[in-house]
């Protein structure tokens, strides 16, 4: 895929937003109670073959990683502004942007999909904050 | 009924198919049929969300598509062509139909796309009645769920153009400009041009790509001569040196127009403009993006193809100012 769209433009670099997920799909929210677990896992085997890495709600990942592969490119392709996952902070905290090329937030917009049903008309939690796992899924 | 009539300033016709269309749900059914009653049809402007409109349906929805219903419809769209434009080539395009779209001309199939983001564009020349009226029909089926992780409205939510064109022309998307080296003094322009040759011989085809810069004036270009055989899809590839160039920048965003213009023994064919901006754009390890040679943080927001409670059908007009992202890192 990378190979094709470069073909289409050689101009432009590759990247895809990736799951918020380490190698092997190891996941944050499945591993709060052995956190090392996802803090030393490798990243994403997809990361090594895009021109530049573009990681979902894992930026606290992007440091431990460019120390370990400098040659990695990294963007925040998505990422939370209203939520802190777990005890993380929210999200753009964790970004140093001296390397890091951007983020993107997925709150920056209203739209009506990705919505809860509503309990009842005039409800309190008409909309309910999104969890992680909605949000990629 | 729209009547669309040949630019008398440029040899290529578009126009816009935006106005009185006519809009039923359900499946496809005899739609399609040229010669159809379709006075009891729902006068629509497009671009058109079929789905906004509707009641909140808790059986044929879901969470991802905000709870509006899965439907399918159909359009009908009566126009009518000149006389004067037999002979040149009748081409639709649909920016985006949502989806499952299928496309007929006065009753004659052009053909189907599954996908409701990627635009098309179709050749009606061989069933259009020239000096005469014609209808374009568009059924859409969007009632399998899951399509999409978002609201995405259905139906013609993007604009719709007619264009005709000589048989000798650019087809759509036919140009890419890259601007590979840039100084102060001056910018390397490459230019590729397609042109498509639907003639049944071979033309002599001259091809001159003008760069106009941000005030109008030409301040580049370049010229070529190929033969172009029947049927043949043809790459010219240009280069041409901007003098001084007004870099594209975020407080300056100046674009250059390339005018590709056709011509065959001196008379103008076809006329295609292809708008860029000149500006370097590097990508580092070490210091993240570098537009023109400075640090720059993307901030952006991830956007649906909506306008909220709006649906998908959004006009320019309605986006207002654009919000600012709720971080602000630099």
């Amino acid at each position: 895929m990378v190979a094709l769209t470069r073909q289409l433009d050689p101009s432009r670099k590759v990247t895809v937003g990736l799951f918020p997920a380490r190698e092997r799909f190891v996941k944050e929210w499945e591993h709060w109670d052995d956190h090392d677990t996802f803090l030393n896992a490798e990243p994403a085997e997809m990361a090594f073959h895009c021109d530049v890495v573009s990681w979902n709600y894992t930026e606290n990942m992007f440091a431990p990683d460019h120390a370990r592969c400098p040659q990695l490119m990294f963007i925040a392709s998505e990422s939370a502004c209203n939520i802190g996952l777990g005890d993380r902070p929210p999200s753009w905290t964790e970004i140093d942007t001296d390397y890091v090329i951007g983020h993107y937030h997925g709150s920056a917009y209203d739209y009506l999909g990705e919505s809860a049903k509503p309990k009842k008309v005039g409800g309190a939690r008409a909309h309910r904050p999104v969890r992680l796992g909605d949000a990629v899924g | 009924m729209t009547n669309v009539r040949l630019d008398t300033l440029s040899p290529r016709t578009v126009c816009r198919l935006n106005a009185d269309w006519l809009f039923r749900r359900g499946p496809v059914g005899n739609s399609y049929e040229r010669f159809l009653d379709d006075r009891e049809w729902e006068p629509v402007q497009l671009p058109h969300d079929a789905a906004i409109d509707q009641a909140f349906d808790w059986e044929n929805s879901n969470e991802s598509n905000g709870w509006l219903p899965f439907g399918a419809g159909a359009y009908r769209k009566h126009f009518s062509l000149p006389a004067e434009a037999e002979g040149k080539r009748v081409l639709v395009e649909f920016e985006g139909v949502y989806r499952d779209a299928e496309v007929w001309i006065n009753g004659h199939y052009l053909g189907r796309r599954l996908n409701g983001y990627l635009g098309f564009e179709w050749d009606l020349t061989e069933h259009a009645a020239f000096g005469g009226e014609n209808v374009l029909s568009v059924s859409y089926d969007n009632r399998k769920p899951g399509t999409s992780r978002w609201y995405t409205g259905e139906g013609l939510y993007r604009d719709v153009w007619l264009k005709i064109v000589d048989p000798l022309h650019v087809p759509l998307y036919g140009t890419c400009v890259t601007t590979p080296s840039i100084t102060a003094e001056s910018a390397l322009v490459k230019i590729e041009t397609e042109v498509l040759n639907l003639h049944r011989r071979r033309r002599l085809c001259r091809l001159v790509t003008s760069l106009l810069g941000p005030d109008g004036e030409c301040v580049a270009g370049a010229e070529a001569v190929a033969p172009i055989a029947a049927g043949e899809r043809y790459a010219f590839r240009q280069e041409s040196a901007v003098p001084t160039p007004c870099l594209w920048d975020l407080a300056t965003p100046d674009l250059y127009p390339a005018v590709s213009t056709l011509s065959v023994a001196d008379a103008a064919v076809d006329s295609y403009a292809t708008r860029f901006g000149i500006r370097e754009i590097r990508l580092t390890p070490e210091r993240g993006l570098l537009l023109n040679g400075r640090k720059v943080v993307a901030k952006g927001g991830n956007l649906h193809h909506d306008l909220g409670c709006l649906g998908s059908a959004t006009r320019r007009s309605r986006h207002g100012k654009p919000r600012p992202t709720t971080a602000s890192v630099s």
